[in-house]
This record gives structure tokens, sequence and C-alpha cells, in this order.
């Protein structure tokens, strides 16, 4: 009997019902014990809003307008009266991602209506929340892994190495689960099978860096290109993005440099950038581009060039390295590939740093990766062992409210809500809140101005009509559930009092969600 | 046992009824032909297909079912030209099925068939009955496929009518009673369909002159035709759209 998808969408709700870690664990526990075998896998897809394995490189791609005509007028009617089980709604997703070719928009709108005609008023609400990736219970994968252990007995670190090696989590259940900790061991780095890169967290500042890597610290070029991991069994040549797909029939040179190099076997990870005729990078979409042509990939390739940058190496012949720390790595990789290294240098002195950055975007690139030179690989681990620095962005956004500062800033409405324009249904959606930036003085100046706009207040927060605009300076946008925008700024800082401008002046939720997206045309997006 | 010889363009037929819905079929056969009832995976329509034995030129079974993917099948067809004979064997021993065109042979593995149950039709009251030539079909489909994704299958005393709607353009395909093979009809009858679903399966019965569907209010459709000279007899279902108020 097919677990009812009904459960699943219980599930959902208790899940976010709760924000107790320890609760949303023993939620997803006692669900992961509770169904089949097959449909462990799938459950578990559906309930972090993946749909498919990371590794896979299937796609729905079912847009909004294919979405909102499957939900236009009408139902679908089925010939049975059967409910949706979970295994039906995977199974319709996988038809769905099958089909291609002409008259797929009309099909895949057919297919929706139909999963969407069996659905009860819930169901259908968490498969939109599926299509969208917004499941809104916060359940990462971090948890999911957490409670794949709890429910199989396994211990957390050998499902999440696991996880690391196979980007599956879907997978990674069902083997803790039917074949418990032995069946996790063999999880194993294989070459020609991509696994999840190691990724950085974003610094604050280099003064940040150089504090958390107290024992020294390896700073690279942060290219503007695209990550990229290079495997070498044999002739046998595999190249995948960071999002684990197979880029290997794009990119012929990268395969021959490859092949060129003195290991039989390796696995190394990098960055390509693409390049016109006299070596200047071009705009990331034209090197997508490039990733996604398939025919006539000889001609491309003469048009726009590739760079190679490699900046670290897992394994070479027979050896494994992704527990070596990064400084030997980086020496087995300047044996195996001296001429395609990253620009690097090892220094922990501010003003030297501080060039090398400005150095990196002289060049066009998109900063610098700051990596802890005793830090082994974590595939798919995103830490403070490396990180990222880059320059901040800028945005002129509007002030709604404060709340009264204490300590040193008693007094002062220190704490500043921060809104953009929605042009489209009017009014201001706030975005971040931030006290740093100002001077003493200009807190002064701006509590008077901001008392003076004064609409209400609590005792705690002041709302103000939104008339004061300030220059925000950030290192990144994220989703965020907090705020009525639905973004977040990370280290939103005030970099300047803006009365020149009026709130008609203040940047657009749409110029927000664009230089969202933006940063993605970089990063790719995985799973946070 | 299975050991049979199909003329390719009654394979072809067979197979392209059952991909309609399909990617993969359990095959019922036994000494008087073969039959397949499957679902499609969203379970908006059914096919009930039964194929006698004067359509092979050569066909002799036990009772016995066999799974088998739809595209391998595809893929030896590719390969004869309309006139050739595909001879087929089953290799009890390593439960696979032996495909023969001209000079090539193709052993082929068999699905399992543990998790293909023969769906039960739904028991259906459909007061309608309408046979049209198969080519008017095709027609009022293609005129109808750059307009909506739906098509409304309307019946009276009068005569038939198909219409699809789009944003901004309708396209209605009307045949009177006279131009129909035959009419039973007493009241209005009128459901909505998926347009591709319909097509593709129109497009199945190629060879068919008629098509016969059994049609009511919001009801599915029952779509019967031949195929393979009148020796195949296919019978369809496909669920309506409910129109909302």
């Amino acid at each position: 009997m097919e677990t009812p998808f009904s459960e699943l969408v219980q599930v959902c709700k208790a899940l976010e019902s709760t924000t107790k870690r320890l609760e949303k664990r023993r939620v997803l526990g006692e669900f992961l014990q509770g169904v089949n075998p097959d449909e462990i896998s799938p459950a578990v897809l559906l309930v972090i809003g993946r749909i498919f394995p990371e590794a896979e490189s299937k796609a729905l791609h079912v847009g909004w307008r294919t979405v909102k005509k499957a939900l236009g007028p009408g139902k679908q009617a089925t010939l049975f009266e059967k409910p949706l089980s979970i295994l039906d709604v995977r199974r319709s997703f996988d038809e769905i991602a099958k089909v291609s070719g002409g008259g797929s928009i009309s099909r895949k709108t057919n297919l929706m209506k139909a999963l969407l005609g069996r659905a009860s008023d819930d169901e259908r609400e968490t498969i939109l929340k599926n299509l969208f990736r917004e499941m809104r219970h916060g359940v990462s994968e971090g948890i999911m892994l957490e409670a794949i252990a709890d429910a199989s007995g396994a211990d957390v670190n050998l499902v999440r190495r696991a996880h690391m090696l196979s980007g599956d989590v879907g997978g990674v259940a069902q083997v803790a689960l039917t074949s418990g900790p032995s069946g996790l061991e063999r999880f194993g780095l294989s070459l020609l099978k991509p696994v999840k890169p190691m990724l950085g967290e974003l610094a604050e500042s280099l003064e940040d860096v150089f504090e958390e890597h107290s024992t020294g610290t390896a700073l690279e070029f942060k290219y503007d290109g695209a990550r990229i991991q290079i495997h070498r069994k044999g002739d046998e040549v595999g190249i995948f993005t960071r999002r684990l797909i197979d880029v290997t029939a794009s990119l012929p040179e990268i395969r021959e440099t490859a092949l060129s190099f003195p290991a039989k076997e390796f696995l190394s990870d990098g960055e390509v950038v693409a390049v016109d005729g006299e070596g200047k990078p071009l705009p990331f979409q034209d090197l997508m581009r490039r990733f996604r042509r398939v025919h006539d990939v000889d001609e491309v390739r003469k048009q726009m060039p590739l760079k190679l940058y490699l900046f670290d190496v897992l394994y070479v012949d027979g050896e494994m390295l992704i527990d070596e720390p990064y400084e030997s790595r980086w020496l087995r990789l300047s044996e195996l590939a001296p001429d395609y290294l990253a620009e690097r240098i090892v220094s922990s002195e501010l003003g030297e740093a501080t060039e090398f950055l400005e150095r990196a975007l002289e060049a066009g690139h998109e900063g610098l990766m700051a990596k802890a030179l005793d830090s082994p690989y974590r595939p798919g681990h995103r830490g403070k062992r490396w990180f990222k620095v880059k320059p901040a962005e800028r945005l002129d956004l509007v002030i709604v409210a404060a709340e009264w500062g204490y300590g040193r800033r008693e007094g002062w409405l220190s704490n500043y809500h921060l809104a953009v324009r929605n042009e489209e249904r009017g009014g201001f959606e706030m975005i971040g809140k931030t006290f740093k930036g100002l001077t003493d003085e200009e807190f002064q100046w701006m509590t008077d101005r901001l008392l003076s706009l004064k609409t209400s207040e609590d005792g705690y927060t002041v709302l103000v009509r939104p008339e004061a605009v300030v220059e925000v300076a950030y290192n990144e946008i994220q989703k965020s559930t907090h705020y009525d925008s639905g973004f977040a700024l990370r280290f939103a800082r005030i970099k300047r009092i803006r009365e020149d401008k009026s709130p008609e002046d203040v940047d657009t939720f749409s110029t927000l969600k664009s230089l969202y997206e933006k940063q993605f045309e970089r990063k790719g997006r995985l799973s946070d | 046992m299975f050991s049979a010889k199909a003329k390719s363009e009654v394979l072809r037929e067979v197979v392209d009824v059952i991909s309609t819905l399909v990617d993969e079929a359990k095959l019922n056969l036994n000494k008087d032909g073969l039959s397949v009832k499957a679902v499609d995976p969203a379970h908006v329509a059914m096919l009930d297909l039964s194929v006698g034995k004067d359509a092979f030129e050569e066909y002799s079974a036990d009772d016995q079912e066999m799974g088998v993917d739809m595209d391998k099948f595809k893929e030896v067809l590719k390969l004869a030209k309309a006139g050739d004979i595909i001879s087929m064997d089953y290799d009890e021993e390593k439960n696979r099925l032996i495909m023969s065109v001209g000079n090539i042979t193709r052993r082929m593995a068999l699905v399992d068939t543990a998790g293909m149950s023969d769906p039960k039709a739904p028991n259906l009251n459909l007061p309608v009955k309408v046979t049209v030539r198969a080519e008017e079909l095709r027609q009022g489909i293609r005129a109808s496929e750059s307009v909506s994704d739906h098509v409304a299958l309307i019946c009276s005393p009068d005569g038939f009518e198909m219409t699809s709607e789009g944003d901004t353009d309708s396209v209605n395909l009307k045949l009177p009673k006279d131009l129909l093979e035959s009419l039973d009809c007493k009241e209005t009858v009128r459901s909505l369909f998926p347009l591709d679903y319909f097509s593709n399966m129109v497009k199945a019965a190629s060879s068919a002159g008629s098509i016969t569907m059994f049609l009511g209010t919001d009801y599915p459709v029952k779509m019967e035709f031949t195929i393979s000279d009148e020796k195949g007899e296919v019978h369809y279902l496909l669920a309506p759209r409910i129109e909302s108020e």
C-alpha cells in the first residue's frame, strides 16, 4: 500500500508549526520510519522541496506561466477516485521532466493539471511550494540529515559524509534506513562521479578573515567564471559544474588540458573563465552559453576561448587528499598543473592583502577567496574555513521605523528598519535593519529627523513616515522569511544620509529582485 | 511459449496505440491473441486493446504475461519498411524477447510485470453514441492545436461539434447529422478534454476509417476504433476537465 501524499503534507504542517530543531527532527524521524523503503528517497526530496537529487541534472522546467495555466479555470478529472500517494507525485514530476520538444508547454500544463486535479487543497499547496522550492517550514538539508541519523541509528557525521560524497539526500536516507551504517560507509569518492564542491562563507572584511584564520591564510583570486571539477580516469575525462551537471562535451579544450597532466587519475577543483580574442574576460552569460552548447562546439571554441584556473586537488593517482591540509593539497596541485594555478598569495598582512584584493578587482574578477592553510577539503560544506571576500554593493533605501538604542547609543534612535519601494503593489517593504555606519553627530541628527516623521511608537520601536533616505552598503542579498519583501541584506551598513533623495528615488523591489537573481548568475543555485 | 510473425505496419499500429499512454506495458497473451490494459501515469486516460491472432502472419502462444518497453519496440520498428515481416520469439530461459527483422536480431530484456496490475474501467453511463470519420477529427484537432490546450466535444440530436477556446481566438468544427456515420443522441451533452491526450489518441487511430465516441456531460469520453484491418480493437477512456462555474 502506497503512503498517501496527505501524510507528507501533514508532516510539512507539523514542521511549520514548531521552531524547535529537536521537534522537527523527531517529526521527520518518525515519518521516515513509517514510509515504505521505495518511498524514502522521494519523500525526503519532496519534504525539503527539491524534487530531484542535486546530483541528477534532471529538472522540471516548469515556469510560472505553465503553473498559472495549470491552475487556470477547470479541474482535470481522473478516472479513479484514488487519493494521491507520495509515489504518484514523484511519478508525475518524472513524467513532466521527461517532456521535451514541440508542444511541450501544453503537455506539461496538462500533466500538471492532472496532478493538481487529484490533489486536495492542502496537497495542492504543498505541490506548489515544491515547484517554487519554498517550503517555508525551515527544514534545511542539515536538519534532514540529522533526522536521517535519528531514524536510522547511524552516526550523523557518517550521514553527512555520505551526503557530501553523493549529493543526494534522498539516496542517503534510503541507504541509511535500509542498510544502516554499513551501507553508508560504502559511499566513497569515485572518479567521474561529481561531488559537491566546498564553498566559502561571505566575510565582512579582511580583518575578520585574519582573526578567524589565525594559523595562516591563503588568498586566491576569486574568478568571475564558473566553478568546475575535473575528473580524469585514464583516458576518460568528466567535467562537472557546481551544480554537478556534466559539461564535458561542451568543453573539449579543458578535456584536452586534463589529458596533458602528468597523472593518470585525478580530481581537481577550479574555475573556467571565458575570454575574448584578446584574452579579456567575457560576461558570465556568454560562458553559460558555452556550457549549454553541445553542437558545433569547435566553432564557439574559436570565438570564445576558455581559461582554466585550478585551486584544489582532491585525489591523485590512488591517493585521497581530502583530509590533507590545504597547503599540502596546493603543493600537490602545483606539481600536477603548474601552468593552471589560480593567482594566490599567502599573507596575513592587511596592507598586502588589500593590495591583492584591489589587483583582483582591477583585473575584472569578483574578489578573493581566503582559505585556512590547515583546512581539509569538505565536499558540499560552507563554513569559515574558506571565506569569500568581495567589495560591498550599494542600494538607496528608506527608513520606515527605528528602535531606541541602548548602552552607548541610549537616547538615540539607532537600529533602522530599511525598506525598498514596491512599485507594483505600492508602499515600502522591509529588507533589513542596521545600526552601523553613522557617527555620533549623525545619530543625533537622524534621531531628530525621524522623531519629526513619527507616526506611532510602542516604547521600543518608532514607526515613521518613509521619508529619510540612506545609502546602504551590503555584501549579499539573501532570501528571508523575516521581512515582508522576502529578502534580507547581509552586513548592511549606512554609508551616507541622502537628504538630496526623496522616497521616490529609493531603489525598487524589482531592482532588488534582479540584483538577487544576478548573484546566482555567478554562483549557481545550490542547496542554500 | 510465444512465437509470432507480423507485418511491420501492424506492429507499428499496436505500438502507437500503447505508447500514446504508457512507456512500459504488460502484454497479456493467450492462444487467441494479445490484449493490453493500461492507465497513463496521471490517471487521466486508460487503454483496453485486443488484437486477434488473425492480425498476425503466424501466431502461437500459451497463457502468459510479458512486460515490454515500448521504446525498444520502436527502435526495432525503425529498422523495418512497410511490408517487412518482424518475427518475435520468447526466450523463456533468459526471459528475453527475440525480435528479428531482415538479417538483424534484437534480443531484448523484458520488464518486470509485478507492479503492473490490470486496471478496472470505471462504470460509466454515457448516453450519447456518435461515429465520426477519423479524418474529420484529425482536421479539427489540427485547427485547434494552435489555439488552445483543451477541446470541448459537444453532441446534440442535430450533430457533433468540437470547439477550442483560447485567450483570444477560438476554433469550431461543426458536423451536421448527415455528415456523421451514425448518431444516437436524444439530449445535448458537452465535456471538455485536454487536447494533447485527445489528439494523440486520434493520431493512434491512423488506419481507422472512423471513430466511435460515447459521451456525456462532464463525463469521460470512451473512444472505440479498430486497427490492423479490423482485427484489433481499441478502447480508450479519457477523463474530462471539469469547467468551473
